[in-house]
């Protein structure tokens, strides 16, 4: 047992380090580079920015991005309703709190205590899906850089934290709003959407270093997503992610076929493999003959 | 208009501009979030970090400001009124808003083209402004360029840059427009064309075509440079990407590069490469050709492809070539079949691909055999065969030919007749029949004889599936055959007059038969109570009950047969029941109406219940809430949820005594939960719903949700050309009763408007807290207000309503449901009946 235990440390160890030397890859071009530069503005200017863009366009990408490139860590939450402020800001663990009283090792700290105790960025995803009393938590932090922690006392943020909120273009209205008073806080209004053909075929290329996918095979899976960001009855069409996806699925099919490149039947193969848990369909369609007949249409022609 | 900007892009000009941003901002009307002093303060903030960065500010910069701190659905607002002012347009201003009241009374059309014209306008007049010294310069050299006698620059540049912008951006030399028209090819890359490519080289970069990201224009652009190994280039591509090397050959066919002996090399590579028939449509597309060899791909194909993918390859060779391979395609699948090729062919893609070809159509044969066969090894043969049958039948009626459809149809018979052959008992094969008879695909004579004799049947039990006549009925029922099931199949597939279900009637009545009276009260209520008049025949005697209730020249006078009936009629499908209060309502004496009312309402309330647990469950989506239970904490839980009492009782509980060791999960936390849902239904019951079989599907789709969601919230309107309220949503109590007793007293009639429903809706959901809304729209959509309804649902995306139009299916009107379900983001249901529902509705909604 006890070996066991010293072996997974050791393994543990190598692990962190291995993550710690991890670069992130992003294709710093277009839109990103100004949605970069914009970045770095607010927080010279001390903004609040909050990015918009649909799923898959690179939000959190490129806020690990920016937190990499200034030196610091990226804490982030995703926003749903059974977030509550304990989630964010940490909570008393009760066995030990019996034991020691209230006091800071009894205390777990959350992503955002941790992100304004250590100066770093924090980035709140879909903040719109929080309940209205949870977003208001966030006014204090937000606007102030400072929290009160139950029992603990009131801190100051450190000089790095940066808030960030991302959200989905398709929430600006409906019934996940944000509330009036937190969107008022969020200063500087970044939009992101699908970046343009060449951008975004690098960004596939990047992403698959392993593979060599020849440019007819990236065309094809480029013609695939977009289509499904024009059909009318997806409701939420491919990302770069599932580009990303078939053109390294198709990839390794294709190394393991023995294949000498991506043929016609594994990237349909691959592509349905991916787009069927990829999209969704306006609701009473169904999706995997839609499915089927979107990767015939698209790539046969 | 001004010609000079009114603000000078400096730092000490950003708080005016924003002061003045916003206060216009403000005063605009159409903007969704006023902006706050915290915007005023942000324009400035956000300049002065930028001119920290950059060392400068332009007037670009300012208009970026403006833009990136307002809220996005108002940002185009914000760029016209940041450009309005950084141009000094005050007189301008004004106007839009009397442009507004004008615009109004215009066509649309008129109405788009002014947006695009004010958009170029203030395009133009930035640009002016910004670089209005250059503009001069670069307007003097468009003209000297155009009067140069060499064109081939001019020409070039003018597939990347206009003349407009050529004197706008004041382009003042050869160099210069080398290098503006270069970036804009160079943005291209990956989507050159030849003549780009060629371009390339009057503009200067063809060195960086050589470097594109794309194989194809590299090696074009080699060629065009004359590089030595290009064609070593070329089959190395070939060898690993078919396609771009087909691209790569037509560009240097279009440009002339290759010489023919070169080109026709090159070609033979390429050929030699083509791997399969998704290729050969690959390089058909590029090269507007088919390959010499694609013979040899038709062959390979049934055992590379499924034949709609081969087809769908035929199809483009098609389109680029003009050559059809289908028939020769369709020829190797049949000549392969048993060696493989049908593993790539199923009915479907058979159907989907019909062609009027000796090939097909044996295809046809050998997989309708193949299924056959495969029937055997199945759990339950019979059962696969009718569902096979199931899927197949309706595709006969979208293939092209007669021919093709005559095929199908053997195909299908072939089906039907084994699914009878293999039927394991008795009842199964009369239900086999009669599933078969309703698909339209009526089993053979022989078939049926075989497989009855096989099990023994006798010739009464045999010619009763073969031909369900009067006769046999009336047979089954002397011999007292009392089968509810059995005799009202019989009676629905004979098709018998009023006459003769009046004498079964009459002769079930004598003998007792309770069973045999409820499948002829099922058929006509009439025939079975032995009063007058028909729901078929509304001209028999209906106008016989008057206010008194005298009963007609033969009105039943006996009791027992009118008791018989009923108990009968309850042996029966209770959809059908509501079915025949709606049909018979009108007809009956008063005290047989309420007899049958009171049942209908009971049976409403039981199908509205059984229909709800089958539907939706009860699940709840809304705000979080406290409930009464309590679970473990875990860590991230919110310590003041802890409940006390009940950590310490269940610690006593387990015999702990000390509360030193203890661990998390030890305490107790209340559980959280989520809030409800809304459902509002409308109901049409407008002329056009009267129809018994429409109005019962509908009352009973509305009981089906009351029952379901009976936490939640629920409402109903039933509309015709004025609404009736059955129950709002604020009112929180109201007994089932009275609604199943308004739904069934519901009458059909009058016009059809739904606007005044869809706004009680929208009414109702707006007062709702709920989280999850769905408006549920049952009509035929036969509306004499659909443009105003449209308008109206186009207002519940933003409310997060979902619009469900649920409609009859074959007897609405299917442009109007789908142009309603556009305008709401919404989903058309049609269900046939009642049964279909819970699977439909399920299906769109997330219960």
């Amino acid at each position: 047992m006890q070996k066991e235990m010293v072996e997974f440390k050791k393994n543990f160890e190598e692990r962190l380090a291995a993550a710690s030397k991890e670069k992130v890859k992003i294709v710093l071009k277009e839109q990103y580079s100004d949605a970069f530069d914009v970045l770095h503005d607010c927080e010279n200017a001390n903004l609040i920015p909050g990015i918009i863009g649909p799923p898959g366009t690179g939000k959190t990408l490129l806020l690990r991005a920016y937190a990499e490139k200034t030196g610091r860590d990226l804490y982030w939450v995703t926003g749903d309703e059974g977030v509550r402020p304990s989630h964010l800001t940490g909570a008393f663990n009760p066995s030990i709190v019996l034991n020691k009283g209230f006091g800071l090792e009894a205390f777990e700290p959350g992503p955002l205590l941790k992100s304004m105790v250590n100066g770093g960025v924090f980035g709140l995803n879909e903040g719109n899906r929080l309940s209205e009393y949870v977003q208001n938590s966030l006014l204090d932090p937000f606007e102030e850089g400072s929290i009160s922690v139950q029992r603990l006392g009131r801190i100051k943020a450190a000089e790095g934290f940066f808030p960030v909120l991302t959200m989905n273009p398709e929430e600006m209205s409906g019934a996940h709003r944000l509330s009036e008073a937190l969107r008022d806080r969020i200063r500087v209004w970044i939009k992101l959407g699908y970046p343009r053909k060449q951008t975004e075929l690098e960004i596939i290329k990047m992403n698959s270093p392993e593979y060599t996918i020849s440019d007819a095979t990236l065309e094809r899976i480029y013609g695939l997503v977009s289509a499904t960001r024009v059909s009318t009855d997806i409701e939420i069409p491919a990302s770069i992610r599932a580009g990303i996806s078939i053109a390294r699925l198709s990839a390794e099919m294709t190394k393991r076929k023995k294949e000498k490149s991506v043929s016609y039947a594994t990237l349909s193969e691959a592509s349905t493999y991916v787009l069927v848990g990829a999209l969704r369909f306006r609701p009473g369609i169904d999706t995997e003959p839609a499915v089927n007949a979107l990767v015939r249409r698209s790539l046969g022609s | 208009m001004a010609s000079q900007p009114k603000i000078a892009p400096l730092p000490s000009n950003a708080p005016p501009f924003a002061h003045e941003f916003t206060k216009r901002m403000r005063n605009r009307k159409d903007v969704t979030k006023k902006p706050s002093v915290r915007q005023t303060q942000s324009i400035p903030m956000l300049l002065s970090a930028r001119f920290f960065r950059n060392g400068k500010l332009t007037l670009e910069d300012f208009l970026d400001v403006a833009v990136y701190t307002t809220y996005p659905p108002d940002q185009k607002i914000a760029r016209e009124i940041a450009e309005d002012i950084l141009l000094g347009r005050e007189k301008e201003i004004k106007n839009p808003d009397e442009q507004a009241v004008v615009a109004k009374s215009t066509v649309v059309k008129t109405d788009a083209l002014a947006k695009v014209m004010d958009q170029i306008k203030r395009e133009q007049e930035l640009a002016k402004v910004i670089k209005k010294d250059k503009v001069e310069a670069g307007y003097e050299y468009l003209l000297e360029l155009r009067k140069q006698k060499d064109k081939s620059l001019y020409n070039a540049s003018k597939d990347y840059l206009t003349d407009g912008e050529i004197v706008l951006r004041g382009i003042t030399s050869n160099e210069e427009l080398k290098d503006t028209a270069s970036a804009e090819l160079m943005d291209k890359f990956g989507d050159l064309s030849s003549q780009d490519i060629q371009n390339s080289q009057i503009l200067d970069c063809l060195n960086e075509v050589c470097d594109s990201p794309n194989a194809a224009e590299q090696i074009a652009a080699s060629s065009l440079m004359g590089d030595k190994d290009v064609q070593q280039k070329f089959s190395d591509l070939s060898r690993i990407d078919t396609s771009t090397a087909a691209r790569a050959l037509r560009h240097m066919e279009e440009m002339g590069t290759l010489t023919t002996e070169q080109q026709k090399a090159m070609d033979q590579i390429l050929q030699d490469e083509l791997d399969d028939l998704s290729e050969v449509a690959d390089y058909a597309k590029e090269l507007g050709r088919v390959p010499d060899n694609i013979d040899k791909h038709i062959k390979d194909a049934p055992q590379k492809f499924s034949l709609s993918d081969a087809a769908e390859f035929a199809k483009n060779i098609k389109e680029s070539t003009g050559t059809d391979i289908m028939d020769d395609l369709l020829k190797q699948y049949d000549e392969q079949y048993d060696s493989g090729a049908d593993k790539n062919v199923d009915m479907r893609q058979l159907a989907e691909n019909a062609r009027q070809s000796e090939s097909w159509k044996s295809l046809v044969e050998k997989e309708a055999q193949c299924v056959l066969d495969s029937a055997d090894s199945r759990s339950s043969p019979s059962d696969f065969l009718r569902s096979v049958l199931a899927q197949n039948q309706p595709l006969e009626k979208n293939l092209p030919s007669q021919d093709a459809q005559k095929q199908w149809d053997k195909a299908m018979q072939k089906f039907a007749d084994g699914a009878v052959e293999k039927s394991p008992t008795k009842s199964h094969l009369r239900q086999t029949v009669k599933h078969a008879s309703r698909l339209g695909q009526v089993p053979s004579e022989k078939a049926i004889r075989n497989a009855g004799e096989r099990l023994n049947m006798t010739e009464e039990e045999i010619l009763e599936l073969i031909n369900p006549s009067f006769e046999v009925i009336k047979k089954l029922i002397q011999a007292g055959v009392n089968d509810f099931d059995r005799l009202h199949n019989l009676m629905s597939a004979a098709g018998l007059s009023p006459q003769q279900l009046r004498q079964l009637g009459d002769m079930a009545a004598q003998l007792g038969n309770q069973g045999a009276l409820g499948a002829v009260a099922h058929e006509d209520l009439h025939a079975a109570l032995g009063t007058g008049g028909s729901g078929m025949r509304p001209s028999y005697g209906r106008a016989s009950y008057g206010a008194q209730g005298r009963p007609g020249a033969d009105q039943p006078t006996d009791q027992e047969r009118i008791d018989l009936a009923f108990g009968g009629l309850l042996g029966g499908p209770a959809t059908n029941i509501i079915k025949i209060w709606y049909t018979y309502r009108d007809e009956l004496p008063p005290e047989l109406k309420q007899r049958l009312f009171e049942i209908a309402k009971r049976l409403l309330i039981d199908l509205g219940m059984r229909y709800a647990r089958a539907t939706m469950g009860s699940s709840m989506l809304g705000g979080i809430m406290e409930s009464t239970t309590v679970r473990p904490f875990r860590i991230g839980d919110d310590i003041d949820l802890i409940d006390l009492e009940e950590t310490i009782d269940s610690l006593l509980a387990q015999g702990s005594t000390s509360f030193k060791v203890i661990e998390t999960s030890d305490f107790l936390v209340t559980e959280t939960y989520q809030g409800h849902r809304a459902f509002y239904w409308a109901l049409d019951k407008s002329g056009s719903m009267h129809a018994p079989k429409k109005l019962g599907m509908l009352a009973i789709s509305v009981m089906a949700g009351l029952y379901g969601i009976k936490k939640d919230d629920f409402g109903v309107v039933l509309f015709d050309h004025e609404t009736h309220v059955v129950k709002e949503i604020a009112q929180r109590t109201i007994a089932v009763e009275k609604v199943a007793a308004d739904l069934l007293e519901a009458r059909a009639g009058g016009g059809t408007g739904g606007q005044e429903s869809i706004k009680l809706a929208i009414r109702n959901f707006e007062d709702s807290k709920a989280k999850e809304k769905i408006f549920i729209f049952a009509t035929d959509m036969y509306l004499s207000d659909q443009a105003i309804c449209e308008n109206l649902v186009e207002r519940m995306k933003p409310l997060g309503i979902k619009l469900i139009v649920l409609c009859p299916t074959g007897e609405y009107n299917p442009q109007a449901a789908h142009a309603l379900a556009k305008k709401g983001h919404g989903v058309v249901l049609d269900i046939d009946s009642i049964d279909e529902l819970p699977a439909k509705l399920l299906r769109v909604t997330n219960y």
